[in-house]
């Protein structure tokens, strides 16, 4: 029978080292934060004809002064329908449309596709409140299972095991973003934050269903060692977890194929959450209980406390 | 026997109802209006969020007011189908009207603290929507007013002189009535020094005529028929109800009772809705027929009829999105896109029990029930995460009104509640049936390739 369990540690380590780069890129570089988070106004403009991105920076700054960024947009109406996106400060109304009549003298034609403005307040209250959001989620989840858990041997552990595999999920999406931020200027927005509430009931759906394995399996064979009920649940239930996974990632990229910019990088979010979430509920969650149970983390602390005076002496 | 008769009973009368609401001609369903909005991405449209200038704090009852004059402004004067105005935080009011046409105009208009007047204009009546200007006795009665006397000579606008400033007006009180002659009527008060003033003036100029003015437009232009000193006016022989009700919300909400401003804001061209509509549709249709596909090649006989409990599924849960008045942005159709993916779930938990169990060697009959009751729990408490973390995004999103974030909660949870329903009740059944029904006893129709296999495993 294949050992997952036995080779724990490994899993571990794969979850490392995904984890690690991320969160190195996470302390040093952090998130790319889109004006939902910073605020700002960007617009999308559409151009009758090719021009150049400085052009176009040049005459919005002629009204606002400054112009963080305009990038052109990859689109296939191109001699006719060039679009570009423009972000600038957070605009006034009023200055908002003195930027558009700008864009209009020099480009006849020329309209304002789409057009956000967020405001530095709403900005660092939505920031807040999704922090509270993700905590708020975590505990709730937290409660919900040492309650489906009440009658399993000490509920709380499978609490605390599916968490620690959720913050790992959350930890792989942000560490990724934030390194696809560095290289792509990938940013995140509230429909990001969506995406990351998702995936942390996603990855925590998806450990449940081994977790109720092991506590459907620890009821009826309680001669078993706990690392062998947990090694065969997990066994039991891997089609399952890869089945499931698997029909979600095909529908999720039909949606990343076939639809454009406007939700791409959240789809993506939940194609890496939900990918990882699999993992981790299959190689980390559980293992965490094993760990957990045979009290390896305190035995490990303990035989490097004996190692140490053993040299000094 | 007569147990699975009443739930297939009970499936089919669903599915029809279901079928029914789904139809796009169905706008009503038993009184009650159904449909789905679209949202500001799909559709195109503004979407605003008016506060109060930074450091104000207005009191909650003024923020009522506001968000009162703002939903009847966008209803009534725009042409937005479904607007939705909501209050955000202590000092902000969001409108979002999809479908939106002329949205600069719009904008400007809509947050204008606009500025009502009883005034003094002489002794002919003007007619509605005469555009005039207003002077004040002193300066400083009403924003860009000159001082001096009522003038109707002036072209092209009258000057009227304002005598009650609309602040005076108390909120709400202006009700629809019927006067001693059966005719639709107004009745209003009014507060404080107000209440004075219009008593000297209505003593000083019985038979003369007020005209109530809103943004320099005239409203409506009553003749005083005698002095008004007890606080509350008539306004009466007015044509109609409709005319009577929209005189007494300009005198209720004509005004905000405090300043607003455009703090956020989001503009969506109408044309970019049905590039996006038409992808999303796309992508729901591929991500279902390759969901189908899979779990009939994996699963065989069952999967057949999960992919029957599926459509089942889609045609359920968008029969609910109707009923519930979604709206739909891109995130919310990517919710669910992706509650078909989890609607499948269900299926495979009970259908990988079911195959344990005859591998174990149990009759098809007994490994049905048997699968299905071991794979209840775990149905149940995996989907409960998911729906806690929707109920979570919802009130997060709520708190901003952000439709992105609501819908796709809304969806969600409504895809993943749905999927459980079917689970439990038609595929169940259709397992049922299947053991009934006497065919498909041939472990091969189940994935399970031999009995050899069966055996071995």
């Amino acid at each position: 029978m294949l050992n997952i369990v036995g080779k724990r540690y490994w899993y571990f380590a794969l979850s490392l080292v995904i984890i690690i780069p991320g969160t190195i890129s996470l302390v040093t570089a952090g998130l790319r934060l889109g004006i939902d988070f910073t605020g700002g106004t960007e617009i999308t403009f559409r151009l009758p004809q090719t021009s150049q991105s400085a052009q176009l920076d040049s005459a919005i700054r002629s009204v606002t002064g400054n112009v963080n960024f305009v990038t052109p947009l990859i689109t296939s109406g191109c001699p006719t329908d060039c679009r570009y996106i423009a972000r600038t400060k957070t605009l006034p109304r009023a200055e908002y449309l003195k930027v558009l009549a700008a864009v209009r003298s020099s480009w006849p034609g020329s309209q304002a596709l789409s057009q956000q403005t967020t405001s530095a307040t709403i900005a660092s209250q939505l920031t807040q409140q999704a922090i509270i959001a993700v905590a708020a989620a975590a505990v709730a989840i937290l409660l919900y299972i040492s309650f489906a858990f009440r009658n399993a041997p000490s509920p709380a552990r499978f609490g605390v095991a599916a968490i620690i595999a959720m913050l790992h999920d959350v930890l792989v999406v942000l560490g990724i973003f934030s390194i696809l931020g560095v290289l792509f200027k990938v940013e995140i927005d509230a429909p990001f934050m969506t995406a990351m509430l998702t995936i942390i009931g996603f990855s925590v759906h998806d450990t449940i269903v081994i977790f109720d394995r092991i506590r459907e399996n620890l009821g009826r064979r309680t001669s078993e060692p706990f690392e062998a009920i947990v090694n065969h649940s997990i066994l039991q239930s891997f089609v399952r977890s890869i089945n499931t996974s698997f029909t979600v990632v095909l529908t999720l990229l039909a949606v990343f194929l076939f639809t454009g910019e406007a939700i791409r990088y959240f789809v993506l979010a939940m194609l890496i959450g939900i990918i990882s979430g699999t993992y981790s509920s299959i190689f980390n969650a559980s293992q965490i209980l094993v760990v957990w149970h045979n009290h390896e983390i305190s035995r490990f602390l303990r035989r490097s406390g004996e190692v140490s005076p053993a040299k000094a002496g | 026997m007569r147990h699975i008769q009443r739930t297939v009973f009970i499936i089919i009368t669903v599915v029809l109802v279901a079928l029914y609401i789904d139809l796009p001609a169905t706008t009503d369903f038993l009184g009650h209006p159904v449909g789905i909005n679209k949202g500001l991405d799909l559709a195109g449209g503004a979407r605003l969020l008016l506060c109060t200038p930074k450091n104000t704090r207005p009191s909650a009852g003024d923020m009522d007011v506001a968000r009162n004059v703002i939903e009847q402004r966008a209803a009534g004067g725009f042409g937005v189908s479904e607007p939705q105005v909501a209050r955000v935080g202590s000092n902000c009011v969001s409108v979002e009207m999809p479908g939106l046409n002329n949205q600069d105009a719009v904008i400007n208009s809509i947050g204008r603290t606009g500025f009502l007047a009883l005034t003094d204009s002489g002794s002919q009546p003007l007619p509605a929507g005469t555009k005039v200007t207003l002077s004040c006795p002193q300066p400083g009665c009403a924003p860009n007013a000159k001082v001096g006397l009522t003038d109707l000579s002036v072209k092209p606008h009258p000057i009227l002189q304002v005598v009650v400033p609309g602040k005076y007006v108390k909120q709400g009180s202006a009700q629809v009535t019927f006067d001693t002659t059966g005719q639709p009527a107004v009745n209003y008060t009014l507060e404080g020094t107000g209440s004075d003033d219009w008593c000297t003036y209505t003593t000083n100029h019985v038979k003369g005529y007020s005209a109530i003015v809103l943004d320099n437009k005239v409203v409506s232009d009553p003749q005083i028929q005698s002095p008004i000193c007890a606080g509350t006016t008539q306004i009466n022989q007015l044509q109609s109800t409709d005319n009577a009700r929209s005189l007494a919300t300009y005198l209720n909400y004509g005004a905000l009772p405090i300043p607003l401003h455009v703090d956020s804001s989001a503009q969506v061209d109408a044309t970019l809705g049905p590039e996006y509509v038409r992808e999303a549709y796309l992508a729901g249709i591929i991500g279902f027929i390759i969901v189908a596909l899979f779990m009939l090649l994996y699963y065989r006989l069952p999967g057949l009829l999960a992919d029957l409990a599926l459509v089942l599924y889609a045609v359920v849960a968008f029969a609910v999105f109707k009923l519930i008045g979604v709206t739909l942005t891109l995130t919310a159709i990517a919710g669910f896109i992706l509650s078909i993916g989890m609607a499948v779930d269900a299926n495979v938990l009970i259908f990988e029990r079911m195959r344990e169990e005859l591998r174990n060697g149990k009759d098809l009959g007994p490994a049905v029930e048997a699968g299905f009751k071991r794979a209840w729990p775990s149905i149940r408490d995996s989907n409960a995460s998911t729906l806690i973390t929707c109920v979570i995004l919802f009130l997060f999103g709520r708190n901003f009104a952000a439709t992105v974030i609501t819908g796709f909660a809304t969806t969600l949870f409504v895809g993943v509640g749905v999927s459980m329903l079917t689970a439990i009740f038609v595929s169940h059944t259709f397992l049922r049936l299947l053991v009934i029904s006497g065919y498909a006893r041939d472990p091969k129709y189940f994935g399970i390739e031999t009995m050899a296999e069966a055996e071995l495993a």
